[in-house]
């Protein structure tokens, strides 16, 4: 555990003046959680960087590429013009408001300390196995990126075309630690769960002043933000996708276009985790086309961050198995028979209905806010559903078959953001009264 | 970011606090929804029965495999090329199984599948790709390989 802890540590450290460069004015919750993700990309971008180079990993190789960009942040945080943050002017006075949010947010330590537990036990996926864990393993044992593992069609199983991030990050701690422990792998799943949380928590604290709508906000969203598929990309894709989506929303609520790129560079690294979060660049571009079209263009560094992975994807040859066989014909064929599917849909859990129930709840009840105010975030995750049900009428899997092992962990992945955009609607009728 | 459409504070009180009520309603659903009560059950289990009953979860439906798989990989050099055997001749239906845990368990090895990916029909053929045949669970013999290491859950061929 300690290489774990120490890895997570580093990547925090490495990312902190990188998220201070990238927002200077974040609140701290969201500098831990943006620290967390800049740090972990740092590590995997330097092993990626390795590969291409051909130096054979190493965990002073590793370390001396993080130093190395860490410093020239640093380097450049100190260069810039000092800078007033605009503090919080209240006094802090207890009163039965503070003491039940304080309350609320133990009740949301405890549910955090369950899920590391439980996110450290060993509960190893299938999808670990056959998708994550195997190329983490075969890359850490070849010492870089294994071209040739990728490319040879006996391991197409392992969704050889899949952005690799997850998996270099895995490299990060296994490189640090010095061997493979899948067990501990966990603490970063966990530290992806705790990011998604504490910058949610960040993000809602900009809709209200009031502490208890903040702490029931973010217990509410607690187990939302914590991904149950141990070793999976679903808890980093929704710890990326969030952030970023969140600052778009931001600039499109505030016309900053900072901050829609600071959401273009997390959503470029939700793409580098699994296709969906590709596939989210492309929702949030046409949320921006319905909501601010002046600010599309500033999603370039989200395409920029993919691109790499997908030119080598090009080079090697590494083909997706959605696009496999005659696509046209098969989609055809599922457009003229769509019961099926939608039966499948309805079969298979998309999560709690309560949960929906509330979601549903709060859209109605602020129907012309959702309309005005959280249009961006809305079309979005609608377009991204889309991309979900489109890549069930290509798939060339049995779509019942595909829909059953899958439907539950992709919704999983927005259902974070909406539950966010719930609580942003609901806020103007729960804290009239606390302001 | 206080910019709200609506206006719930001038609405009329009665209406408000309708409003109110149906927002707090929707956070509660939302809280009830969303919550996992098996992070608070984790507190109660006997972490080193459950870190025993995880860590073999993967390999349960076969037994012997993961041991096996070890032995094979003691027992093969690095780069080594092993074809799989299991008595399984669905992919779906057993030989996947133990296909993928093959290849997460052998790191710098390359497996060889002898069953076509998702058609359920051998593919022999796939041998010549192979140095050695690990065989799971099934005591064959194949031209041209010879015994190189056995335990009580399989046997390990090697190439003449």
């Amino acid at each position: 555990m300690g290489a774990a802890l120490l890895t997570i540590a580093i990547c925090i450290g490495a990312g902190w003046p990188l998220s201070m460069l990238l927002d200077r004015d974040a609140r701290l919750p969201l500098r831990v959680a943006t620290s967390f993700l800049l740090g972990s990309a740092l590590g995997a971008a330097v092993l990626f960087l390795l590969s291409i180079v051909e130096i054979r990993w190493s965990r002073g190789a590793l370390l001396a590429g993080v130093l190395l960009v860490t410093a020239i942040a640093i380097a450049a945080v100190l260069r810039r013009e000092p800078h007033e943050r605009v503090r919080d002017e209240r006094r802090f006075s207890p009163n039965w408001k503070w003491c039940l949010s304080a309350a609320i947010d133990l009740m949301t330590g405890v549910l955090t300390a369950g899920f590391a537990l439980f996110a450290t036990v060993g509960s190893i996926e299938y999808d670990f196995i056959a998708v994550w864990g195997v190329k983490a393993k075969e890359f850490w044992y070849a010492g870089g990126i294994d071209w040739r593992f990728l490319e040879n069609p006996f391991n197409e199983f392992a969704h050889v075309d899949y952005p690799i991030l997850l998996p270099l990050i895995f490299d990060v701690q296994t490189l640090i630690r010095g061997s493979w422990d899948a067990l501990w792998l966990g603490v970063l799943h966990v530290a992806f769960g705790v990011a998604a949380l504490l910058a949610v928590r960040a993000f809602i604290k900009d809709e209200t002043e009031s502490p208890l709508i903040v702490a029931a906000g973010t217990l509410a969203l607690a187990c939302v933000a914590f991904s149950p598929w141990v070793g999976l990309a679903e808890g980093p894709l929704i710890a990326s996708g969030t952030v970023g989506l969140l600052y778009v929303r931001r600039g499109v609520l505030t016309s900053n276009s900072a901050d829609v790129l600071r959401g273009a560079l997390f959503l470029g690294m939700a793409g580098s985790f699994k296709n969906e979060g590709f596939a989210l660049i492309f929702a949030a571009a046409a949320g921006l086309l319905l909501t601010a079209p002046r600010f599309l263009s500033r999603l370039w560094p989200a395409v920029a961050i993919v691109a790499p992975w997908f030119l080598f994807r090009r080079l090697h040859h590494l083909q997706t198995d959605l696009t496999t066989g005659p696509i046209l014909a098969r989609a055809a064929g599922r457009l003229a028979h769509l019961q099926p599917m939608f039966s499948a849909l309805a079969a298979y859990s998309a999560g709690e209905r309560v949960f929906w129930l509330g979601i549903g709840l709060a859209l109605v009840l602020a129907f012309r806010r959702a309309v005005t105010r959280e249009r961006f975030l809305l079309v979005t995750l609608l377009v991204q559903v889309c991309f979900f049900i489109a890549a069930y009428i290509v798939t060339p899997h049995d779509v019942i078959w595909h829909v059953q092992w899958s439907w539950e962990r992709i919704v999983k992945q927005i259902t974070l953001p909406l539950g966010f955009a719930a609580i942003a609607l609901l806020v103007p009728y729960l804290g009239s009264r606390d302001r | 970011m206080q910019a709200a459409t609506e206006s719930p504070e001038t609405a009329p009180d009665s209406r408000a606090a309708a409003k109110r009520l149906a927002a707090s309603a929707a956070l509660l659903l939302i809280l009830i929804g969303g919550f996992e009560p098996f992070y608070l059950r984790v507190f109660r289990i006997d972490r080193a029965k459950e870190e025993a009953s995880f860590a073999a979860m993967p390999y349960r439906k076969m037994t012997g495999l993961q041991d096996f798989l070890k032995g094979v990989d003691a027992h093969t050099p690095p780069g080594a090329r092993i074809a799989i055997w299991c008595p399984f001749r669905q992919w779906e239906g057993g030989y996947a199984y133990a296909y993928y845990r093959a290849s997460y368990l052998l790191p710098g090895k390359q497996v060889v599948p002898l069953l076509a990916r998702n058609e359920d029909h051998l593919q022999l053929a796939n041998l010549a790709h192979a140095d050695y045949l690990a065989s799971f669970d099934d005591e064959i013999e194949a031209p041209g390989f010879d015994d190189n290491w056995r335990d009580p859950y399989g046997i390990l061929l090697k190439k003449r």
